[in-house]
C-alpha cells in the first residue's frame, strides 16, 4: 500500500512535470494566439524605480548570503524554500 | 498509457533520466523568450565561521559572463577549511582538520519574459562527495508584475568514513515553486514552496547514540520527505532611503521535525557610496521522532545528532558596503563586510561534564555562540 507521504510525493512530482510541460508549450505565445487584450499593470514600469533601488536588491554580493544560508542549514535540520538552490555538502 | 505510467513511476531512475535529459531541452526550444541577462560580474569573498568548537574559513570566487544577447555562463570555486573540535567530536573522536572544495558551472538563457537556468555543482571532501544538477525556469507575467518560477534539482552523494571502510550513497530530489508579486510601487511580496525527497544513508558514519550511558552507532531512516514554505515582503521607505525585508518560513518533514524561521532586515543607503544593513533572525525546531539524548534501550532508529534535536537559535547581524566609482572597465565595484552573531540553545541535548555519560547529575543543557563574518569584493564589467 502506498504511504500518504509517498503518494503526496508522486502527486507533487506529477504536478511539477505537468506545469513544466504546460510552460514549455509556450505561455508567452498564449496571448498572441488567443488575441487577449493587452494587460495594463496597476504598477506601471516607470513607477517601479523604488523597487530597483540598491537597498532593495537581494544578494548584491553572491557568496555572503549563500554562506549564511549554508550555516543556517548545516546547524539545523530544515532546508528549502529560501529562494535559492539546495543540495551540496556532507557536513557530517 | 505509457506516458501515464512514466508519470507515476517517478521514483525510478527511468523518469529521472527522462527529466534530466529530455524535458530540459524540450523546454529550452519550445518557449518564447526576454528579461535582461544577469550582468557580467566577478566576485571574491573570504568567509569565516567560528562556533561550538568548529572553525570554517576559506575563499570563494565567482565570475559570470554573457555570451551573445541571450546566454550567460557562470563559474565558481568555493573552499571550506574546517577545523573541528565540536562537542560531538570531543565525545566520540579526535579533533580533525579537513578541506571541502566546491566547483560549479551554470548557464542562464533568457528571451522575452522567460529565463532558464541550468547548473552543475560538485562538492568534494575526504569523506563526502556530492554531485548536484539544477534546473530552474522563471517567467514574468502581467507586464512584469508577477514572476513565477519552478525548479528541480537532483543530487547524488557518496558517503565515506576516514576511520573505517564504510561507504554508502544518498540521493536527493528538490522540487521548487516560487512566486514574486509587485503589489505597490514600493512593495513586493514573495512566496516559495519546496519539496525535498532524500533516500539512502542520511546520517553520519561517526556519530553515536547514547543508550544508558553506552555509545552505539546511530541509525537513521533511509528515507525522508520534507516540505518548506516561505512568505516574505520587501518594502521601501522612500523618506528614510531604507528597505525593510521580512520573511517567515515553515518546515516539516516525515521525521516529525517542525521548524519556524523568522527574519527581519533593514538596508539603508548613506549619502552616495555607503549602504548599511542590519538583520535579526529567530529559528526554532522540534526534534526528530528518533532523537533522544539518552535512550533507555537500543531502538531500531536512534540518533543523538544535536541538529535533529529541539533547539532555539537567535541571530543578530550587520553589514556595511562601499560603492566605488567606475574604475576603467570595472563597473560599480563594491567592497562589503558583514558579521553575524548566532546563539544556539538546545532544549534536549546535554553536555556531559568530565566526559562521563553515566552521571546524570553532572550534565547541563548545551548552548554555544557562533560568529559568521565575510569580506567580499564585487564588480560588474
Amino acid at each position: 500500500m502506498t504511504s500518504p507521504s509517498k503518494g503526496f510525493g508522486v502527486f507533487l512530482k506529477s504536478c511539477v512535470l505537468a506545469v513544466l510541460v504546460i510552460v514549455s508549450a509556450g505561455c508567452s505565445q498564449l496571448q498572441e494566439m488567443t488575441k487577449l487584450p493587452e494587460f495594463q499593470p496597476w504598477v506601471a514600469p516607470y513607477e517601479r524605480g523604488l523597487l530597483s533601488r540598491e537597498e532593495m536588491v537581494r544578494e548584491r554580493h553572491t557568496y555572503p548570503s549563500q554562506f549564511r544560508e549554508h550555516v543556517y542549514s548545516v546547524r539545523g535540520a530544515s532546508q528549502g524554500a529560501t529562494g535559492s538552490q539546495g543540495g551540496g555538502c556532507g557536513c557530517n | 498509457m505509457a506516458v501515464i505510467d512514466l508519470f507515476f513511476c517517478m521514483e525510478t531512475p527511468r523518469l529521472r533520466f527522462f527529466l534530466r535529459l529530455f524535458l530540459i531541452p524540450v523546454v529550452m526550444v519550445s518557449t518564447a523568450w526576454a528579461v535582461p541577462l544577469p550582468k557580467d560580474k566577478a566576485e571574491a569573498t573570504y568567509h569565516y565561521y567560528d562556533g561550538g568548537g568548529v572553525e570554517v574559513t576559506g575563499p570563494a570566487l565567482f565570475i559570470r559572463k554573457s555570451v551573445g544577447d541571450s546566454v550567460s555562463v557562470t563559474g565558481s570555486y568555493y573552499v571550506d577549511e574546517i577545523t573541528s573540535a565540536s562537542i560531538d567530536v570531543e565525545s566520540y573522536a579526535s579533533p580533525y582538520t579537513e578541506e571541502r572544495t566546491e566547483y560549479s558551472v551554470s548557464a542562464d538563457y533568457v528571451e522575452n519574459d522567460a529565463k532558464i537556468s541550468i547548473a552543475y555543482v560538485n562538492s568534494d571532501e575526504s569523506d563526502y562527495q556530492s554531485n548536484t544538477f539544477h534546473f530552474d525556469y522563471a517567467e514574468e507575467f502581467f507586464g512584469g508584475l508577477t514572476t513565477a518560477s519552478l525548479g528541480y534539482s537532483s543530487g547524488t552523494d557518496d558517503v565515506m568514513s576516514n576511520i573505517s571502510d564504510f561507504k554508502d550513497t544518498a540521493d536527493h530530489d528538490f522540487y521548487r515553486l516560487g512566486l514574486s508579486q509587485v503589489v505597490l510601487p514600493e512593495m513586493i511580496i514573495r512566496a516559495n514552496f519546496e519539496h525535498i525527497s532524500d533516500r539512502g544513508f542520511l546520517g553520519s558514519p561517526y556519530r553515536k547514540a547514547l543508550v544508558n550511558g553506552v555509545l552505539f552507532d546511530e541509525n537513521l531512516p533511509r528515507t525522508r520527505r520534507s516540505n518548506a514554505f516561505s512568505l516574505g515582503a520587501d518594502y521601501f521607505i522612500e523618506t528614510w532611503s531604507t528597505a525593510i525585508k521580512a520573511q517567515y518560513r515553515y518546515f516539516s518533514d516525515s521525521w516529525d521535525i517542525k521548524a519556524d524561521d523568522f527574519r527581519l532586515s533593514a538596508t539603508k543607503s548613506l549619502q552616495t557610496h555607503w549602504i548599511i544593513e542590519g538583520w535579526v533572525r529567530y529559528y526554532g525546531q522540534s526534534s526528530a521522532s528518533f532523537y533522544q539524548d539518552q535512550f533507555s534501550s537500543v531502538f531500531t532508529y536512534r540518533s543523538r545528532d544535536k541538529e535533529l534535536s529541539d533547539f532555539d537559535s537567535y541571530s543578530l547581524g550587520f553589514g556595511v558596503e562601499y560603492l566605488f566609482e567606475d574604475i576603467s572597465w570595472l563597473k560599480t565595484p563594491s567592497l562589503a563586510f558583514g558579521a553575524e552573531w548566532i546563539r544556539y540553545q538546545y532544549n534536549d541535548f546535554y553536555e556531559y561534564l568530565n566526559g562521563d555519560f553515566n552521571q546524570n547529575n553532572n550534565k547541563q543543557l548545551y548552548e554555544f555562540d557562533a560568529t559568521v563574518a565575510y569580506v567580499s569584493f564585487s564588480t560588474n564589467f
